[in-house]
């Protein structure tokens, strides 16, 4: 029998002290947060790339790539030439074209997923500044999800967007004061968090370094001002009202400090290699008449996936506001409404209203719940709060809890037996809980995060195991057979294709392929996208229009564009030369054979069989433009079944 | 980690308000700035005061003799005068016979009655009536020709103005609507406004942009950079049989910008060999289905035409594609040129057909004769062709005083 020596006798007896410090003792509160972020990256990365825009960027960067030079105009559609743009996502097509260089799809998948994921982490960080309460902060990732749902799933350069915009809120909640955040917490504050005392450095040089990459990495820079602009206004006209004087406006510090910060930012959104015109055109873009053809630009309609998400959050509000006692502040109220007014006329503004909503509904919401606590509690005192706060190991610049005060005895009673049932520490504890058992949660935490690790693709390149065949990274929508056909039997000349295949047919196409149009519809000529949409759709006329285009290859849709398919089905001048589920390939049956004649010059005008122009503004003599507002989609497909890839 | 919060002391207040006046000041300036370069850049080009003249450049009398070229111009003087002459045929004769043009039949309407008729409302309603909508019409971009609205009216876009710019308009010449005073700059106005690059019917607008435009480039109504190479290259994009009268005017369009080119630059070194070599191989198919004597018709490219109910007869046809051949290749360069005996037989067969045809045919088919008649006198190096016409009657008067 092994008797211990006297020397492990006594260590035997030494209390255990644990290697890591208090702060990581982690709850069940945390290992079903931690549980959330880990659900939430695994289906990002296993959400598919889609079949449309993604791969316009990732063409353009490894076109830059590969010829050191900005695109000027886009390179694989002709018939934009001479159409000048700012290209205001360059950086992400980079980044895109050259995590593509090395690793193929997948790598853009991971890219997806971990930016993707970090935005919603850097929201959740936010929100428990805002709140106090981690089980809000949670909450809000999830309806974050749920009233972005439309947009969640599009992996383009907006992602990077979307981090940003989630990075800027982070900086401007966390790079006040500490005291003014504590009020904030507790709902008391009149002051918005950015302090009264001052801005931290990390929002003073964060703020315009994150503005810098922004405006580089993505068109939404704008909307990064526009949450600045309104804090400052919010600002100017609370001082206003305060000072009553203009000279005390411009005297008010904290008018001072959103002033100069705003501009700084501003001045940062000037270095880029466009200068000015970044500004202009991100401006001027959505102004573009080709848009409203586009499905993605359409006005909201309550009625629609985007309405419903609108109304969730319009109810959420008119609930948080009605229980909460927070004062509502300006910049809230500006907030709100100029996202609001952005979206009603476009429904893709959704994706930036959705946390701009959360950022004013969550410090309301958590007063709500305080109070709702409290007259629960004296319904059901053993009631452990949802959202209590945690304990104050959580992190070094954690919300210290909410003064024991400002809660009932019973609910202060009834924390101390839930954390003595679960082990948590608590400030009022006496004894000290088993060290293993403190850790629990951490070990839970580990677990899952490693477990998440392993089985999400990312982990491949270091764990080894097998990739993911193409067909489960790409999109279901992704016509791979139709260009792995086209590679086979490589047509001359342009090719017609429905636009949100067009980035893919000039990507995965034969090299050197030009299509009529891509997702890029804003540098279409209005006469080249109007001609496209006659196309498109199958209307009268669209034989001349492919004439007039000189195009001899033509590709449609099966599932959104029936009438073009059956328009080249019931021609003899067009004849299809491959078919699958997805879609079909035509071509000219003769290149020396023209469909229809142009009209040649008549002896008679009274005798031409060509229809006058009707418009003499158009100048043509083919039938008119199409006027039925129907969508022509871009990253989403009108059917409701594609609207949400995954 | 970042505790430290930074609280500076409070701008002076003179100063802040210098500082958020200037920044937003200059910005804004800045932004006005730039907004008015970019609108600038829209602005339309100003027009040369005079057009260019594209001359011919040959003068072969082994393909039409000068009695031969007499007979066929005396055959097709434009004996419009009467009651409602078809606008459709006073533009093609007007570019046919030049605006200084004048006739000794008395039927015959002359170079300024030509221009008077397609520039003067007061001249159109003389000949039209008061009840017929006006040819011109006032708009915001300029004046607008009326188009495809029957025989009073053009029967191709910007037809007509082209038309004023290959006899030398210039733009100063007045331009009379129904209810103002313009210029023959606003009907230029109104082309470079409404232009398209992809519209259906371009070839023309081509023609004034060369002829009436010093710049090399302008912006478009799309926002699109309108090169002259880029223009070439729309005239080469579709199928030769592709365009109207079978394609010939974009071979001809794309000859005068290669004479334009060869004084103002306004092509690159590429896309000049381009227009070269895509002339050659109109030249190639030409070559290929010249007909046993001498002509071609609507299938000159190869390329046939599935529908022919709307063409003209077969006759017509044949004028047509035979009078454009030989008139775009009397402005090419040499290098694109067929065979001599080619031309030879074009020149013969159009000659022939024409000297033999009634004055009934000739009215159905005047606007392609315009075309045939044109080629003719510019391979003996005229473009004002009416000066031989005048030249042989004063020879006649002249032998006639004689005898008495």
């Amino acid at each position: 029998m092994y008797t211990p020596s006297p020397v492990h006798s006594d260590l035997a007896t030494l209390p255990l002290k644990p290697l890591l410090d208090s702060r990581w003792e982690l709850g069940w509160r945390h290992v079903a947060a931690c549980a959330w972020f880990c659900l939430l990256f695994l289906y990002f990365n296993y959400i598919p790339l889609f079949h449309s825009d993604l791969w316009g960027h990732v063409h353009y960067g490894k076109w830059m790539l590969e010829h050191h030079q900005l695109v000027d105009q886009d390179p694989f559609m002709p018939l934009v030439q001479g159409m000048h743009s700012a290209n205001n996502a360059w950086l992400s097509q980079v980044i895109m074209a050259q995590l593509h260089a090395w690793g193929g799809p997948h790598y853009l998948s991971n890219l997806f997923a971990v930016v993707a994921v970090g935005a919603y982490l850097v929201h959740a960080r936010t929100f428990y500044l805002l709140s106090g309460r981690l089980g809000l902060a949670v909450l809000g990732t999830m309806l974050l999800l749920a009233i972005g749902w439309s947009r969640h799933a599009i992996i383009r350069p907006e992602i990077f967007g979307n981090l940003c915009f989630a990075l800027l809120f982070w900086l401007v909640v966390s790079g006040g004061d500490r005291s003014a955040d504590r009020n904030a917490a507790r709902g008391d504050s009149t002051e918005d968090p950015a302090t009264a005392s001052g801005f931290g450095w990390r929002l003073w040089i964060g703020a315009p370094l994150l503005m810098l990459a922004w405006v580089n990495l993505h068109g939404s820079f704008a909307v990064g001002l526009v949450f600045l602009g309104c804090h400052a206004v919010a600002v100017a006209v609370e001082e206003g009202w305060r000072t009553k004087s203009l000279t005390g406006l411009l005297q008010s510090r904290r008018f001072q400090r959103w002033a100069i910060l705003l501009q700084l930012c501003v001045a940062a959104t000037l270095i880029n290699p466009y200068g000015l015109d970044m500004l202009l055109e991100t401006w001027r873009f959505g102004k573009n008449p080709n848009l409203k053809d586009v499905l993605e630009w359409y006005p909201l309609k309550l009625i629609d996936m985007e309405g419903l998400q609108f109304g969730l959050s319009a109810v959420l509000l008119l609930v948080a506001l009605r229980w909460s006692r927070r004062p509502v502040r300006l910049v809230e109220v500006l907030l709100f409404t100029v996202f609001l007014v952005a979206m009603a006329p476009t429904i893709r503004m959704i994706a930036w209203y959705a946390p701009v909503f959360l950022f004013v509904w969550t410090p309301h919401a958590a007063d709500a719940w305080r109070h709702l606590e409290r007259r629960l509690r004296t319904y059901l005192p053993s009631l452990e709060s949802f959202a209590q706060p945690p304990a104050a190991t959580m992190a070094d610049d954690a919300i210290k809890p909410a003064d024991a005060s400002a809660v009932p005895q019973a609910a202060s009673e009834a924390t101390r037996a839930a954390d003595q049932d679960t082990g948590a520490t608590s400030p009022v504890e006496n004894e000290e809980p088993r060290p293993a058992i403190r850790f629990a949660g951490t070990l839970a935490c580990g677990l899952l995060v490693w477990t998440t690790f392993a089985f999400s693709p990312i982990s491949q390149p270091i764990l080894g195991g097998k990739s993911r065949t193409l067909d489960r990274v790409h999109s279901r929508g992704t016509p791979l057979a139709i260009t792995k056909y086209l590679r086979e039997h490589p047509p001359g000349g342009m090719i017609f294709g429905p636009q949100w295949w067009g980035d893919w047919l000039a990507w995965d196409g034969p090299p050197g392929t030009q299509v009529f149009m891509t997702t890029h519809v804003h540098l279409a000529p209005s006469t080249v996208w109007k001609d496209y949409l006659r196309v498109a759709r199958g209307l009268t006329g669209w034989q001349q229009t492919l004439d007039r285009y000189a195009i001899d290859t033509l590709i449609a849709d099966k599932t959104l564009q029936p009438a073009l398919v059956d328009a080249v089905r019931g021609t003899d001048a067009w004849q299809v030369i491959h078919e699958d589920t997805q879609g079909v390939i035509a071509q000219r049956k003769s290149a020396r054979q023209s469909a229809e004649p142009e009209p040649t010059d008549p002896a008679d005008p009274a005798e031409s069989t060509e229809p006058a122009a009707e418009s003499t503004s158009e100048r043509a003599i083919e039938p008119t433009e199409p006027t039925e507002p129907t969508s022509e989609p871009v990253a989403e497909p009108v059917s409701e079944s594609e609207r949400s890839p995954a | 980690m970042n505790a430290v919060t930074f609280a500076p002391k409070t701008w002076p207040m003179w100063l802040f308000a210098i500082v958020q006046v200037l920044f937003w000041a200059g910005l804004g300036a800045a932004s006005v700035r730039r907004t008015q370069e970019l609108e600038g850049a829209k602005r339309l080009p100003p027009p040369r005061t005079e057009p260019l003249r594209v001359r011919p450049q040959y003068d072969f009398d082994w393909i039409i003799t000068d009695e031969q070229l007499r007979r066929v111009l005396d055959q097709l003087q434009p004996r419009f005068r009467g009651e409602k002459p078809r606008i459709n045929y006073v533009d093609h004769a007007l570019r046919f016979w030049g605006a200084a043009a004048t006739f000794p039949d008395p039927q015959a309407l002359s170079g300024k009655d030509m221009r008077d008729l397609l520039t003067k409302h007061s001249k159109f309603r003389e000949e039209w009536g008061a009840k017929t909508p006006p040819l011109l019409t006032g708009s915001p971009q300029g004046v607008k020709v009326r188009l495809r609205e029957g025989m009073a009216t053009a029967s191709h876009v910007d037809h007509t103005l082209a038309t004023l710019a290959e006899c030398g308009t210039p733009v100063d010449f007045p331009v009379q609507t129904a209810s103002a005073q313009a210029t023959v700059k606003s009907l230029l106005a109104q082309s470079l406004r409404e232009f398209s690059l992809n519209q259906t019917e371009y070839e023309w607008s081509a023609l004034i942009f060369a002829l009436y435009l010093p710049q090399k480039k302008w912006i478009s109504r799309e926002g699109q950079e309108i090169t002259f190479d880029l223009l070439a290259d729309r005239l080469m994009r579709q199928r030769y049989s592709q365009g109207v009268c079978f394609g010939n005017h974009r071979l001809y369009t794309l000859t005068i910008l290669l004479r334009v080119d060869e004084t103002e630059g306004i092509l690159t070194p590429e896309s000049r060999q381009r227009a070269i070599a895509h002339l050659a191989e109109a030249t190639r198919r030409l070559v290929e289905s010249q007909a046993q004597d001498g002509s071609w018709d609507g299938g000159w490219s190869g390329e046939q035409s599935a529908n022919t109910e709307a063409a003209p007869s077969a006759l017509g046809q044949r004028i047509l594609a035979t009078g454009h051949a030989l008139e775009w290749w009397a402005m090419a360069p040499t290098e694109v040129h067929p065979p001599r005996e080619v031309m030879v037989r074009a020149a013969q067969w159009l000659y022939t057909a024409i000297d033999g045809m009634d004055a009934a045919t000739i009215q159905k088919n005047y606007t392609f004769l315009s075309h045939a008649g044109r080629a003719l006198a510019l391979w003996r190096g005229c473009d004002e062709p009416a000066q031989l016409l005048e030249a042989e009657t004063s020879d006649k008067d002249q032998a006639a005083s004689i005898t008495d």
